[in-house]
């Protein structure tokens, strides 16, 4: 039976590689493999398809440009569709841990990557931000190079790989002139500073504690004792009864050797048991020197097949590393929402924060007004970041901006409210109700258009035309809500030379029917700019054209002029737009429009809530919120990193919208008001708008 | 030579006080079943300790495994039994038919079904004080381990077998009219009693008590801890929060000593209590408990173990809750400043609930006050005050609770614990309901500042209760939780209507998310029965 799981375990690896093999050989198989193929077949459909995908290649000879291994990452690495990611970490219990030290003397420990996290999916990420101090590009680079001829040089000398920071530093300078005390102070400066603790080995070692054992500390490490020591203060372990660190001794945990040395320092007689990440060091030498392990397997590489990689090396190893120790360490578990929130929302909301951050104060502008109700978590999110700015959220939506701009873009009026309506067969009756414009009715009857009349494709432009020869009638109709919202908007502009209006995206419209609003129609005397998340807009692909290029719209991740490469990838067919909108929802109503009661107070006009989604938005936001707040801790020293660039954001956005089967799964009876605006209340979810909407 | 077997600590101690008491000058060894993991880690102290010549450890968890295995495969239970007793005749450390008298404790594991089925006379010790003729609750726990219940009763556990000659059993414990002709009277706790300093010394010894702690200057109080989270019924963090907080409600100003339960060898209660706390080995039995107290406890608590109230004679007070407590003792601040809101308010009358009545009589006892409480799943309005929690009685929907509300007196008044918050005094319809509520606000802030706000409303016809109600103002420091909490009222100030309107909207949405699950579960119906017609 051994022998039969042996040979399958080997035939499967030797499949796995050949296909990767195939996939990694050019771009036309790995995109027709990934982006057309169908990823839910079975094992014999895809290594069909995948054949006749080689053998088209070979046939047409075009295209053979080799992808990158983050090309095919970006394919192949999905969202964890099936339940929340922290479902499916099995770490052991501590009440089983608890257990297992019972019947030891000495608990040991690897120090990073299970006792401490650094906020890196790789830790030599940490050297980019050594590059920085050292005011030294390619510092990366020539550290890796020089830890490694340490390494080869220790190696041949002493028959050992292990080395000291000073050796590596020593051999740096083949490479660029430092001073090496410094670099060395830089480098343990910026380690002590980036550390932080595992709350799930925290517990594990807080029982070891707790049951009075032995607690050691052993790591294969070129830092210093004393350093390390520093580090696992800094991060709540206080109590280790010694720490062993292998440049000390010249040997290593993956030889058994520095086992042997923890054993000849403790006691031969002990009951001994390891616990670290690493399966040949942690694991196997461990066994090998008569330790009982416990593996904790790797928090990055159990995460990494989850993440977005098309990012910037230093931002994106940051946010991977962050969202697996999260996710991945064991310490508890969290629903789908709260982790969509915490794996991709907070991402987004970060960094366009502080891409309005940077707007607001290259343009100098007084007040950022965040729109109902995309801006709701970007405000709170904004006001916690930068508390000293003027901000406020705003009611708006689209219904209010059509009633209050009548008096310019009269076409809005029509499409929405009537074009658009002509597929669902709805009466005249009910089409005056939608738009609050009951006394038109006199006007359409005398046109031969009674209450009873079905709007069709053929009476469509009488219709109109009665309209626009009574624009009078609608315009003071909508008198009053306009009058409600300049004032409104008159307090909330609150004197300010200039605003800054921020929505989400797609057209701009809310910040144009604003734009006209406040500067030509209500003459507030206040200069509006718009900022929105990304720019595309199916039906004209150039509406904001002007806007973008006089910079007084901009946009964040995409547009027609930034990253028009991820405009052309984002599929609004395929929702994607629609999905990254529950990134940023609300758990209010949407807003509808305003008015003016008799006393001259302003009144608001709400649609019915979605009730059904306020908990998952809540969870959302509560995700959002905390990765934001785990970031920002994290790079407290460090606030460049927090210029997080759009496309970078888009990556990690992409990763999930392009995923539909994610929002099938685990967001399908998310509540979507069908007719959302227009004061016709349709309730739907999700997942049937994937299922009618979702073009293939 | 006398060969003891025993599985958990209760099980040790019975065979170490046998041992003691019966057979002081006789050869004996102890085998642990290495299912008990204490008994893994302790034998070698076990041993040291030199009441018995050798205690032997033995390998029952993979026999055990291997009977589950085989289980899992639907082997049948005769064929399993069968690979059993094979599997403990190899790993049988000693020579048993070279023994002289073998006492067993407990007769239901493997070590046992080997005995048993090789007909060799044993004596067998009950499961626990008074089990012998109880044993419904070990019955119910058995049915999980599928071949040990099915061989219930073609072995005969519990001694009910040809070969066992004798029980040795608690017979003061028993059920009254309980008869046994195998019975002997063995009562741990009289033998412990009886037993001299030094044999005493020597039980404490074994169990690694080291010293006796000294109550009679200080303000002692005890808390007796079981292991929910090893078995899994809530998680560590909860089961720490479940005793902090109960140190800070009911032992106020004591010095704490804590008892962990045998297999509770994951608490933390040195890290939770502080150095000034005193926390006894979990390995000892609790037994032993009024012989390692050198003095009297002012108060005994446990959550729903009724071992403290064995305690009784030498505690002041003992505290037991039932299994409510499991899911209450989260919402215990709500239940604090129910009852403070109830101080605050006065009473002249009863007090009736649907929630747990024990921990308000507790919080009462805490100032010596009995209230006339009464426990009641569906709420009448001859009380005075009543205090509803959100879990209503099967049937009881808000429209009753709405019912209740129009028929209370004037000088009642009714608190609302609104622990899932459930906003059960408003029904969706009746607003007039919020004139007559006063929102009581529970602050909650820990040690980084982090506020958590929790909220209990008081329902009365009464302006002058509300206006009472308005001026409750008070703070409590939860010294071991790491919170304070302030209870107050609401001012006229703007910032608390918005509350006050947030837990309006707040009851709106649940409702309507009530209603809308109401109407999905009717249009599957209709569907349903659409479907059905047109087959």
């Amino acid at each position: 039976m051994k022998f039969v799981r042996k040979f399958k375990g080997k035939m499967k690896n030797k499949i796995k590689k050949l296909k990767l093999k195939v996939l990694m050989k050019d771009r036309f198989i790995l995109e027709g493999y990934y982006k057309y193929g169908n990823t839910d077949a079975g094992f014999v459909r895809k290594s069909l398809y995948l054949g006749t995908l080689y053998a088209a290649d070979r046939l047409n000879g075009k295209n053979r440009m080799k992808p990158s291994v983050n090309e095919r990452k970006k394919y192949a690495f999905k969202p964890c569709v099936s339940a929340p990611e922290s479902s499916f970490v099995k770490r052991p219990s501590y009440t089983l841990m608890a257990k297992k030290f019972l019947l030891h003397d000495v608990v040991s420990f690897d120090v990073f990557d299970t006792l401490i996290f650094r906020p890196f999916d790789d830790p030599k990420s940490l050297f980019f931000l050594l590059g920085e101090k050292n005011k030294c590009p390619g510092f990366k680079r020539y550290r890796e190079l020089a830890e490694k001829l340490a390494r080869k040089e220790a190696f041949e000398k002493k028959g050992t790989h292990e080395v000291t920071l000073r050796d590596i530093y020593e051999k740096i300078q083949r490479f660029v002139i430092l001073d090496i005390e410094q670099a060395m102070q830089y480098e343990i400066e910026t380690e002590l500073d980036m550390v932080y603790p595992n709350p799930y080995m925290l517990n594990v070692y807080k029982e070891a504690k707790n049951l009075g054992k032995k607690v050691i500390a052993v790591s294969d490490m070129y830092l210093p004792k004393d350093v390390i020591e520093k580090m696992l203060i800094k991060c709540g372990y206080d109590g280790f009864d010694d720490i062993i660190v292998s440049n000390k001794y010249g040997v290593s945990k993956r030889t058994t050797e520095l086992y042997k040395k923890v054993k000849e320092k403790h006691g031969e007689d002990l009951r001994y048991i390891h616990i670290g990440d690493n399966p040949i060091s942690d694991r196997r030498s461990a066994a090998r020197a008569g330790f009982d392990t416990v593996f904790y397997k790797n928090v990055n590489q159990r995460g990494n097949p989850h993440r977005a990689f098309d990012m910037t090396s230093l931002v994106g190893s940051a946010y991977r590393g962050l969202v697996n120790a999260k996710l991945q360490c064991g310490d508890r578990k969290y629903s789908s929402f709260y982790e969509f929130g915490y794996t991709y929302s907070g991402f987004l909301v970060l960094g366009y924060c502080n891409y309005i951050h940077s707007f607001v104060k290259n343009h100098g502008i007084d007040k950022v007004l965040f729109l109902s109700r995309d801006g709701y978590i970007l405000k709170s999110v904004y006001d916690k970041l930068f508390p000293e700015e003027n901000t406020e959220y705003v009611y708006w939506s689209r219904s209010a901006a059509i009633k209050l701009t009548v008096n310019r873009f009269r076409n809005e009026l029509l499409l929405r409210y009537i074009k658009y309506k002509i597929p669902r067969e709805m009466t005249i009756a009910q089409i005056l109700k939608a738009m609050d414009l009951q006394p038109m009715q006199p006007f359409l009857t005398d046109g031969g258009f009674d209450e009873s009349t079905i709007l069709t494709k053929e009476n469509y432009e009488d219709i109109v035309k009665i309209f626009i020869d009574n624009w009078d009638v609608v315009v003071s109709q909508y008198e009053n809500s306009s009058k409600a919202a300049k004032e409104y908007y008159r307090q909330a502009t609150d004197g300010a030379k200039s605003v800054c209006i921020v929505d989400i995206g797609w057209a701009a419209s809310g910040f144009s029917a604003l734009r006209y609003l406040i500067e030509d129609e209500w003459k507030l005397g206040c200069k509006t700019y718009g900022l929105v998340a990304g720019s595309t807009y199916l039906h004209d692909m150039d509406i904001i054209e002007a806007q973008l290029a006089n910079d007084t719209v901009s946009s964040y991740m995409f547009s027609q002029r930034v990253n028009r490469e991820i405009r052309r990838d984002h599929n609004v067919k395929q929702m994607y737009s629609a999905f990254t909108e529950i990134m940023m929802s609300a758990p209010t109503p949407s807003f509808i429009g305003f008015k003016m009661d008799d006393n001259g107070e302003i009144q608001y006009e709400f649609d019915c809530p979605e009730t059904e989604g306020y908990e998952m938005i809540r969870s959302i936001q509560r995700g959002a919120k905390d990765f934001i707040d785990d970031y920002t801790k994290a790079f407290e020293k460090y606030p460049f990193m927090m210029n997080i660039c759009g496309s970078d954001a888009y990556a990690v956005c992409r990763q999930v919208i392009s995923c539909p089967k994610y929002f099938e799964r685990l967001f399908s009876k998310y509540p979507v008001n069908r007719a959302v605006g227009s004061a016709s209340f349709e309730m739907g979810t999700l997942g049937e708008l994937i299922k009618n909407e979702f073009v293939g | 030579m006398i060969l003891y077997y025993a599985l958990t600590t209760y099980h040790i101690q019975c065979c170490v006080l046998h041992k003691l008491k019966y057979k002081p000058n006789e050869k004996a060894v102890l085998i642990l079943s290495d299912i008990h993991k204490n008994s893994v880690a302790f034998q070698k102290k076990y041993k040291d300790s030199g009441i018995f010549d050798d205690v032997i450890l033995f390998g029952e968890s993979t026999i055990n495994n291997a009977v589950r295995q085989r289980e899992r495969k639907h082997t049948p239970t005769k064929q399993n039994l069968h690979k059993t007793l094979k599997d403990v005749k190899q790993a049988l450390p000693v020579d048993i038919n070279s023994c002289d008298e073998v006492y067993l404790c407990p007769d239901h594991f493997p070590f046992g079904w080997y005995i048993i089925s090789k007909h060799i006379k044993y004596h067998c010790f009950e499961e626990g004080c008074g089990v012998l003729s109880n044993n419904e609750f070990m019955l119910s726990n058995m049915k999980r381990n599928k071949t040990q219940y099915a061989l219930m009763n073609v072995l005969g556990y519990f001694g009910n077998n040809k070969s066992c000659v004798e029980i040795l059993a608690d017979k003061e414990s028993q059920l009254p009219g309980y008869e046994n002709p195998k019975m002997t009277d063995f009562s741990v706790k009289r033998i412990i009693q009886d037993l001299s300093e030094s044999e005493l010394n020597k039980v404490f010894g074994f169990f690694g008590v080291s010293e006796k702690i000294n109550g009679k200057n200080q303000n002692l109080s005890l808390i007796l801890t079981q292991h929910m989270a090893n078995l899994g019924i809530m998680s560590l963090d909860g089961q720490h929060r479940l005793y902090t907080l109960f140190a800070d409600y009911f032992l106020e100003g004591t010095h704490i000593t804590v008892k962990p339960h045998p297999d509770d060898i994951a608490g933390r209660y040195r890290e939770l209590f502080g150095d000034n706390a005193t926390v006894l080995p979990f390995a000892m039995p609790s037994e032993l408990l009024p012989y390692c107290i050198d003095g009297r406890v002012k108060t005994a608590i446990a959550a729903n173990s009724t071992a403290v109230n064995s305690l009784g004679e030498f505690c002041d007070r003992t505290i037991c809750f039932d299994n409510r407590i499991l899911k209450t003792f989260r919402y215990l601040n709500r239940y604090y400043a129910a009852y403070k809101l109830i101080e605050h308010i006065g009473k002249n009358g009863s007090i009736a609930t649907n929630g747990d009545d024990r921990i308000l009589c507790e919080l009462a006892l805490n100032d010596n006050v009995s209230l006339d409480l009464q426990y009641m799943d569906i709420l009448t309005t001859d009380n005075e005050i009543t205090l509803i929690s959100d879990n209503l009685a099967e049937g009881q929907s808000v429209e009753d609770i709405y019912e209740f509300l129009s028929g209370i007196q004037k000088s009642a008044y009714v608190i609302f614990l609104n622990e899932r918050v459930r906003h059960n005094y408003f029904d969706g319809i009746h607003k007039e309901v919020f004139s007559h509520i006063r929102p009581i606000f529970i602050t909650e802030t820990d040690l980084d500042g982090k506020i958590t706000e929790e909220v209990i409303y008081l329902y009365s016809n009464d302006s002058e209760i509300l206006e009472k109600a308005e001026n409750i103002n008070l703070t409590k420091e939860l010294k071991y939780t790491g919170i304070s909490i302030d209870i107050h009222s609401i001012s006229r100030s703007e910032s608390e209507k918005i509350k006050m309107l947030e837990g309006v909207l707040e009851a709106t949405e649940k409702r309507l998310n009530d209603y809308i699950r109401n109407k999905h579960q009717l249009d599957e119906e209709i569907e349903a029965l659409k479907e059905g017609k047109s087959k």
